[in-house]
This record gives C-alpha cells, structure tokens and sequence, in this order.
C-alpha cells in the first residue's frame, strides 16, 4: 500500500528531534482532514479533530502503531476515535487548542449535494466505521486494517462484512429520506 | 494550501517533539547477547559479517531497563510474557524467537540505533519495517502462526544497534460483552446509557481512581477528562474502552444536543 517508512520520522520525533514530527504531519493532515469531515458536520469541529489526532499522537507515542512503514492507518484509526468523542478529546487537549486560530474554509458546494454515504457512515458503531474507514473508503487490506487497529484479521473480516451490511441498510434509508425530499421540493417548483 | 491554522499547528507539533523528547536508556558500552534465550541462528547477510563478532559480554543492566521501560509504556494493562530477546551488533543478524508464550498477542520489537544509517527489519522473512535508521523506534508484530519466528535485522553499512524484543498481552481492550449487547441494535436507550456510565464508574473506581459524584440527569454525561498521570489515564482509557465510548457515541448521535 505504502512505500513510505515513517518509524524512522517518529523515532526521530521521539528523540527530540520536532521536524521529524513536522514532516509526517505534513505528509497526513490533508488526508486526516478529508476523513474528518467524512465524521464531523463542521469545518471548525473537523479542524479540531485533525490536532487532537496529532497531539493523541504525541500523548500516546509509544503506542502508535505503524503498517507497512506508514502511520496514516493509525492516525486514521485515532481520528475516528476523536471524532466519535470530540467533547471529551477537547477537554483532554483544551489549552492547546485554545492557542490555534480558527480555521479558514471556503463552501464546499459538493457537500449540499453529497454526504448521503457520510451521514450514513457517521451513524455507525465505532468498530463498524473503523473497518469501513480503512478498508472501503481508504483502500487497506484487511491484514493491513488488523495490524492498525491491533486486533486479529479475523476480527476485521467479520467486522467488515458486518458493517457492510449495516453500512447498505443505512444507505438506503438515507437515500430513500433524500430522495423522498428531493421529491416534495421537486413537485413544489413545478 | 496550509491555513495560518495548520501552520500554527504544526509548529506547536514541532515545538512539542523538540522539547519533550522521550527519554530512553543510555547505550554506552559494547553489550553482547541478552541471558534470556535470545541467540543467534544465522549472521551471513549482506557483507557477510557476523554479529557474533561484535559481541561483547553479556550486560543485563541494559535489557532490564528496556524491560523495565517497556513494562512502564504497558501499564497495569498490559504484559510483558516469557523471556526477553536481546542483542547489539553492527552486522546483519538474525534472531531466533521462540514461539509466543500463552496469552502473549504481540511482539514488541524495539531497535535502537547508534548512528543514522538505514535498516531493514524482518520478520520470518517478510519486511516490516525499512527506512533511516537513527534513534530508536518501537514495532508491534502480530504473527500470523504459533511457531518459533525469526527477526532479522539488516543494516546498510556499519551501524551499531541494539534490538530487543519480548512477548506482550497487549492493553487493546475490546468492548465487554454488555456493551456490545448494547450497541448491536444501533440504538441506545436511556437506561442503557446510564447503566453503561454506571458501569465506567464502577470500572475506574475498581481501578483506584473514583469519580466524584455526578449529575446523572444530564443529557450527555462523560468522564472528567482531567487526568493528569499516565496510570490514571491508562485507566480511564481501559474502562472508556470497555464500557463507555460505543454506547455514548451512540447516544450523542441520537440525542438532540
């Protein structure tokens, strides 16, 4: 999946050397980014759970976990979990995000159109939006997928074929509520 | 294009690597092979050196502190299993591994390097991890049989290095068998969610650390989040993990805020 070794960046990082630390966040903070807002309605919420991940990542170093040389698979993971707790992930990371200056986003006019699979995902239990995050929406394979969430491949594979069940449920229902108002609006113009 | 916000970030990152690095043991002499079982079965890669060459007399001190450390790093969480591997060399090596003791779901493999040079590690052949190798970076192997392994390290050029790895019980908590009866439906009632909160108090309290009383009849309730030392953060995220996080997150989710 990844050709990129980062151990060596966070080792570095570890030893006190920060732009180790800088190059790995610049190498992930867009995609962290773009799967936040996959989970959070609000840029500004979205922003913040991209620094809990990086500052989780700091807090618990000696932790993280690396597949195939990458850490993008944790970082993916832990965002899921900020995200799913954002109100206690900010309690914990309060002072310092309280030093970052809002961010600055511009309309996205693809998300008055989309977001039905988002919204669907988001309303999943965390185990479910872990494996659909890592192997459906980012590409991982379930191996890959076990080494980041450290469970056994067997566990992904179940979990996986078990939020995907639920994941379509969800998206029918979503699909079926858009298209229904979709419908009414529809009629009311004409 | 990075806002004035990530750019703040990132610094504060930077600034927070550079001024809290993690202390690790000093390795100052030339160590040999670990007491504890590690061995070398094979040293013929790359230059063809053998590590056993570079084997000084075995010093325990050093793999008792990485011992040590890596019991400190797991907590009351999680274990170290069966004998550590130990060895420092400058060649190519492999290690024999003996096969994992019984409940052990990790191996733990931390190479430690002298120099920036680059490295290779392997495990029963396959890569797992391969880049520069300066400082010390920890690896979490989950092998896929019940067999002896063997750890091979290649170093390019001469590097100096330290390897030590050990069985562990990982702290990973997976939801109890309440919680996930809770969340199959995908809904959350309120009793549940309740009785869920009760039992992360119960949880956390049996760990040493009691809440203060709370106000239950909030809608959204959580944890204080104001722990401050690693243990009692290492269990707050335990019992989070088992009793907690899936039934509120459900909660918030159909719960008008």
């Amino acid at each position: 999946m990844s050709d990129i070794y980062e151990e060596a960046d966070w080792a570095a990082a570890q030893a006190g050397d920060g732009e180790s630390f800088g190059r790995i966040f610049d190498r992930h903070r867009g995609r962290v980014f773009f799967h936040a807002k996959r989970l959070m309605t609000d840029d500004a919420d979205a922003d913040d759970v991209v620094a809990i991940v990086f500052l989780e990542a700091w807090r618990r170093r000696h932790d993280v976990r690396f597949v195939n040389g990458s850490m993008l698979p944790w970082l993916l993971v832990t965002a899921t979990h900020a995200a799913a707790n954002l109100a206690r992930s900010t309690r914990r990371h309060r002072a310092l995000l309280k030093r970052l200056p809002p961010g600055e986003h511009t309309p996205d006019h693809a998300d008055a159109f989309g977001g039905i699979a988002e919204t669907a995902l988001a309303g999943m239990p965390l185990a479910d939006r872990q494996v659909i995050t890592l192997c459906v929406l980012e590409g991982f394979s379930e191996r890959e997928a076990a080494q980041a969430l450290a469970v056994a491949p067997g566990t992904v594979k179940s979990r996986l074929s078990r939020a995907k069940r639920r994941l379509a449920d969800r998206f029918l229902l979503e699909s079926l509520a858009n298209s229904s108002a979709k419908g009414v609006q529809h009629e009311y113009r004409t | 294009m990075n806002t004035e916000r990530d750019n703040q970030l990132r610094r504060l990152l930077v600034a927070t690597a550079d001024i809290n690095p993690t202390s690790r043991p000093r390795l100052t002499r030339r160590l040999g092979i670990g007491a504890l079982g590690a061995f070398i079965v094979a040293a013929a890669f790359g230059g063809g050196a053998l590590t056993a060459a570079y084997a000084g007399p075995p010093t325990t001190s050093d793999e008792h502190a990485l011992r040590a450390g890596t019991e400190g790093q797991l907590g009351k969480y999680g274990k170290v299993l069966g004998p550590s591997y130990y060895f420092r060399g400058s060649a190519s090596t492999d290690l024999h591994i003996d096969r994992a003791p019984k409940g052990a779901d990790l191996l733990r493999v931390e190479l430690i390097c002298k120099a920036a040079k680059r490295a290779e590690l392997k495990l029963d052949g396959v890569m797992q991890q391969s880049g520069d190798c300066g400082g010390s970076g920890v690896t979490l192997l989950k092998t896929a049989t019940d067999d002896a392994h063997t750890l091979t390290v290649m170093p390019t050029g001469h590097s100096d290095y330290v390897l030590f790895a050990v069985w562990i019980k990982s702290g990973n908590v997976e939801p109890s068998a309440q919680t996930e009866a809770e969340i199959a439906d995908g809904r959350i009632t309120r009793q549940e969610y309740e009785y869920a909160f009760s039992r992360y108090l119960g949880c956390i309290a049996e760990a040493g650390y009691p809440e203060p009383e709370r106000d239950l009849s909030a809608v959204v309730l959580g944890p204080s989040g104001d722990a401050q030392d690693a243990a009692k953060i290492a269990a707050a995220d335990h019992c989070e993990s088992r009793e907690w996080l899936e039934v509120d997150k459900i909660w918030q989710l159909q719960s008008p805020q």
